[in-house]
């Protein structure tokens, strides 16, 4: 395995009146190229923080305190090509470099499809402005030359509308020659998510950041866009980072799980071993609180106790202490848990995998 | 209005509401200072007019269209002192025009006081007081104090502006309390019921919001008979500005409605049983009364405005009453411009006033709007 | 479905019908009508829990909004189980759509409702005590000091503290809020509560506590519900029977394990191979359907699944099917139900 975007130790703080929200709390893993890592958890987690980050996409007041983002950079048109390691968290959020990357090597797909397409203009218009920004073409010189060449040029419009309804073909919309035309309330809530894929994956991105893509979907749209994006990570080779809260679609798409619980990542593991071997009492809950499909029992859920509590007021210890089913008084609210590899490639945050 | 509304919500809403709005509003610098400028008008104007003005309304002296008296820091003697003082005025004719003026007499120093006694006024209209808030010297009775000079009749400009800003703010209140009426409710049953009874409740508004509204102030008020009674003039003025005003708020205040009828809070209610008007005043109108209080802010100065052209046309307030328009309308000529300009002081304290309102109305709907709570 | 049902039914609800109108040009005028619920029959027993579950814009939330005549129905019946209006103090089921205002605000106290926006559900400009109070006031139960007792006391039941009763709603979580609705729902002490979408704006591990929060009142009141979602895990979890709703019409009803597990209709097969499942050794075999839900302005023929369905014949694109009772207890609306063999889950 290859490792694509490695993100370590991260933290990311908002300043805001009531006093600083530590968002992101020294988060560390690693997006291999081709494969799906899972981020899972509630909501104001952190997840979504996460994600922009690496865009160097942190809203404002978010800043970066400490920690890296490192994307491995290697040309697209150019395979064979040496891999460049760029620290994502050093660049200048509005500079050359980074908006190269934003669309071109990363794209990012959200979870509103009605407003993260632009109403006033065409999904073929949205598609060929991706296109223009970070598409090449080789240049023509003649048909052997131009392998040798490795000379690229900037899409024309004939071929940003062609390679439009293309994509709109391979996203599995019906009549991509007609609705290249089409505005996105023209479009049905699955056909947008569809030409936001379309429009992330024009550019052909090393990864793709997924924020919760089908939360807004219905089920059945939602099996449509999962299996959409599985046949889509085959042939192009392409990463993805999926967040999500659904425990039921994480465990159908992601090879690899982070779970985070207020900004800091409590469990990692490989997807089956997280789910067969949950180690974090958070995890474990979290995996008993959901009613699951054709195994109706008259039992009660197993609930996790409590509320998520104020950010800017956090518990002491481990954060999770208050709602623990494990919780060891004059540990758990005393000492903060370590980042431990408590089986091999299983890592897990909490005092019971730790010699105190 | 503004500040009453403000205080009555204050009760039924929640602290923690209020005190993001305060916190929010403190930040506008401009918002304060409007604040605090529109709160002494209405403080010193309104309220305290009879105090604050050294002379009463209708008080002539024998100094007619008498200059402004610079204010020094000397005493008696001419030598620096910190009380202000102003010089006195001495009569000359001027022979070439013919006119009476007054010139500076430095001979004269008459030191301002605080507290004086002169005029027996009665204030609030209840509670007899001679005590006015500066003067000069009540016993000596050459002793006089113009600030903003004499008007034709002898009368000081300082005071009737004082007592004329009490009319012409009190118009914005009152017209806005009319306004308020007609518009909130008008505009909530709008809104609610829908229908025909919103078609018709919109044409209405179109209609009379149609009308060039200066001709028909005009018209409207030309139309107020004679023979009234100034106070009738005043309240009937008042009714014309509020009938001309409300079909904006009504508008505002049904696009509001509109959207907070689709909240499911209304719909819990209904389900509950709740009765059409409890729904309307219990659940949809608390809602817009922060936008209401913005709306009503920001329109006070159109009706001030108003009331000082009309009043300035002749066709409003009428003396004895005396507001601002009627201060101004003195200077109706170009004689009074050239040798008396000092006639025109009211002006700045209009745009003042007007300046004012809009600056508290800017702050109020930021701090407003959007709805922190959420 | 003809004959009346006296087997403890609380609501028995009989082709019901909510067309919208579509109005277009200058003078507004109906062009067409968007059939929202067209042709609905359920029934809820005292004290069980009936599902309604179906993609968005299918209808259930009209369904049950229109039952509770929040919305003018277009067509059929709603009977419901009530002593407030016969002479002998007996039960008797009695039409809700024959109900003048008055007489609806009275079963209004019998019925009630918890909303899926815990945001918007609530007032934000009144307090916890004026809101949970509020059903109390409109039926003049709300005077005294006593109420303050019966609104702490509802308060602590949904798991909430005392001093939670002058403080706003945009004070507390989700999951609280949805408990302050709870509380509100409780208040006037109903026999039925339809809940719209209840738990599918909380977070999973809140989720869990309110569905338990919502089985224990459930036991303790014996109250029976209308739970309208989504997500059909859930909807499995809480509920006795489930309907199965389709573009405004109900595709399938049945016994909750008997539906999961032997589902008749197609539309019920797709939906439930289509939720992801918790568990990542599981190979999906989904059914996938193809397309989008129906526009239910403009259906098309026949069976209205048709056009997704991939057991589709001649028949489903040019007959409606009839919604019968083809097991005891187990109703669907399929020509080829009898012949085919569907998954469960």
């Amino acid at each position: 395995m290859e490792p694509l975007v490695e993100v370590k130790n991260l933290n990311v703080e908002f300043d805001v009146r009531d006093g600083i929200v530590h968002a992101v709390d020294g988060v560390s893993f690693t997006v291999h190229r081709g494969r799906t890592l899972g981020v899972i958890g509630e909501s104001g987690c952190g997840k979504s923080i996460t994600a922009k980050t690496i865009m160097q996409m942190v809203p404002k007041p978010g800043e970066i305190t400490s920690g890296e983002v490192l994307f491995h950079y290697r040309d697209k048109y150019d395979p064979e090509g040496d891999i460049e390691v760029i620290n994502i968290t050093n660049l200048d959020p509005d500079g050359r470099r980074i908006r190269k990357i934003r669309g071109g090597e990363i794209g990012m797909i959200f979870q509103e499809p009605m407003s993260s397409l632009t109403p006033v203009y065409t999904s073929g218009t949205l598609i060929g402005e991706a296109l223009h920004l970070h598409r090449l073409v080789p240049k023509t010189v003649g048909e052997e030359m131009a392998q040798n060449i490795k000379e690229y040029r900037h899409v024309t419009d004939e071929e940003a509308r062609e390679i439009s309804i293309e994509m709109l073909r391979k996203v599995g919309i019906p009549k991509p020659e007609q609705r290249v035309d089409s505005y996105a309330h023209q479009l049905s809530g699955g056909q947008r998510q569809r030409v936001m894929i379309a429009i992330a994956l024009s550019c052909r991105p090393a990864m793709l950041i997924a924020d919760e893509p089908t939360t807004a979907l219905d089920v059945s749209i939602e099996a449509q866009i999962l299996d959409l994006m599985a046949d889509l990570q085959e042939t192009v080779d392409m990463a993805i980072m999926f967040i999500t809260h659904d425990l039921g679609v994480i465990a159908e798409v992601a090879d690899e799980i982070v779970v985070m619980y207020m900004g800091k990542q409590v469990e990692t593991a490989d997807a089956t071993e997280l789910y067969y071997n949950p180690l974090h009492p958070y995890t474990r809950a979290l995996l008993k609180s959901i009613p699951q499909i054709g195994k109706r029992s008259t039992q009660r859920l197993a609930s996790i106790k409590g509320m998520v509590p104020d950010p800017f007021n956090l518990p002491s210890g481990c954060v999770f202490h208050p709602r623990c089913p494990e919780y060891m008084p004059g540990k758990c609210d005393r000492i903060v848990p370590k980042w431990t590899e408590v089986e091999e490639g299983h890592y897990a945050r909490c005092l019971l995998y730790e010699e105190v | 209005m503004a500040e009453q509304n403000g205080a009555a919500e204050k009760e039924q809403i929640s602290q923690s509401y209020w005190s993001l709005v305060w916190w929010k509003f403190k930040k506008s610098k401009t918002a304060v200072i409007g604040g605090i400028v529109v709160i002494a008008f209405y403080l010193f104007c309104g309220l305290l007019a009879e105090f604050v003005a050294p002379y009463t309304l209708q008080q002539q002296t024998e100094y007619l269209e008498a200059r402004p008296q610079p204010i020094v820091f000397k005493n008696k003697e001419g030598n620096f002192s910190l009380r202000p003082a102003v010089y006195g005025l001495d009569e000359e004719i001027d022979m070439a025009t013919r006119k009476r003026t007054y010139v500076v007499n430095k001979e004269n120093i008459y030191p301002l006081r605080l507290f004086v006694r002169a005029e027996p006024y009665k204030l609030f209209g209840l509670i007899p007081m001679k005590i006015h808030f500066f003067g000069v010297n009540p016993d000596n009775s050459d002793a006089h104090v113009f600030l903003f000079g004499t008007d034709r009749l002898g009368r000081d400009i300082f005071s009737r502006i004082i007592y004329g800003g009490r009319l012409s703010l009190l118009v914005g209140l009152i017209g806005q309390a009319l306004t308020l009426i007609l518009g909130l409710s008008l505009g909530v049953i709008s809104g609610y019921y829908g229908g025909s009874v919103d078609i018709l409740v919109q044409r209405l508004t179109e209609f009379v919001t149609a009308f060039p509204r200066e001709p028909l102030f005009m018209a409207l008020a030309a139309a107020i008979p004679p023979k009234w009674s100034p106070i009738a003039v005043y309240f009937m003025l008042t009714l014309i500005l509020a009938f001309v005003q409300w079909g904006g708020l009504a508008r505002q205040v049904r696009s509001l409605i509109l959207s907070l009828r689709e909240q499911e809070y209304v719909l819990a209610a209904t389900s509950f049983g709740a009765s059409d008007s409890r729904i309307m005043f219990r659940h949809l109108m608390p809602g817009t009364m922060s936008h209401v209080i913005v709306i009503l802010t920001l329109m006070i100065p159109s009706m001030i405005l108003s009331e000082t052209a009309l009043s300035w046309l002749g066709l409003g307030l009428r003396p004895p009453l005396t507001s601002w328009g009627v201060l101004l309308q003195e200077v109706g000529s170009v004689r009074a411009i050239r040798f008396a300009p000092w006639l025109l002081i009211p002006v700045p304290f209009v745009l003042l006033a007007i300046l004012s309102f809009n600056m508290l109305g800017d702050g109020l709907r930021d701090a407003l709007d959007p709805y922190g709570g959420r | 479905m003809v004959e009346q049902r006296s087997d403890n039914i609380i609501l028995d609800v009989r082709g019901l019908k909510k067309y919208f109108p579509i109005r277009s040009g200058f003078f507004r005028q109906v062009t067409g009508h968007v059939k929202a619920v067209d042709d609905v029959s359920f029934y809820v027993r005292e004290g069980e829990t009936l599902g309604l579950v179906g993609e968005s814009g299918c209808g259930k939330t009209t369904a049950s909004r229109t039952v509770m005549r929040l919305y003018d129905p277009t067509g059929g019946d709603a009977f419901f189980k009530t002593e407030k209006f016969s002479a002998s103090g007996e039960p008797e089921m009695v039409n809700l759509f024959e109900l003048d205002k008055e007489q609806m605000k009275v079963i209004r106290r019998d019925i009630s409702m918890i909303f899926q926006d815990p945001v918007n559900s609530l007032n934000p400009r009144m307090s916890v005590f004026d809101i949970v109070a509020e059903p109390m006031v409109i039926h003049g139960m709300g005077a005294g000091p006593e109420t303050e007792e019966t609104v702490i006391s509802l308060l602590e039941r949904v798991g909430l503290r005392p001093e939670h009763i002058r403080r706003y709603p945009h004070e507390f979580s989700g999951g609280q809020r949805q408990r302050i609705g709870l509380a509100r729902a409780l208040s006037l002490h109903p026999k039925l509560i339809f809940c719209d979408e209840p738990v599918s704006a909380l977070d999973v591990s809140i989720q869990a506590q309110t569905l338990n929060l919502m089985q224990d009142l459930q036991s303790d009141f014996d109250l029976a519900y209308l739970f309208v979602a989504h997500d059909l895990s859930v909807v499995q979890h809480i509920s006795d029977r489930v309907a199965v709703m389709y573009v405004g019409k109900i595709a399938e009803m049945a016994e909750s394990n008997e539906l999961y597990n032997n589902p008749l209709h197609p539309y019920t097969e797709a939906l439930m191979t289509a939720v992801p499942k918790p568990d990542p050794k599981y190979q999906s075999e989904r059914v996938i359907m193809q397309g989008d839900v129906a526009d239910p302005s403009n259906p098309p023929p026949g069976c209205y699944f048709h056009p997704r369905c991939k057991y589709a014949k001649d028949i489903c694109s040019q007959q409606e099917p009839e919604f019968r009772e083809l097991r005891p207890d187990h109703f669907v609306a399929c020509h080829r139900a009898e012949e085919l063999d569907l998954r469960g889950v």
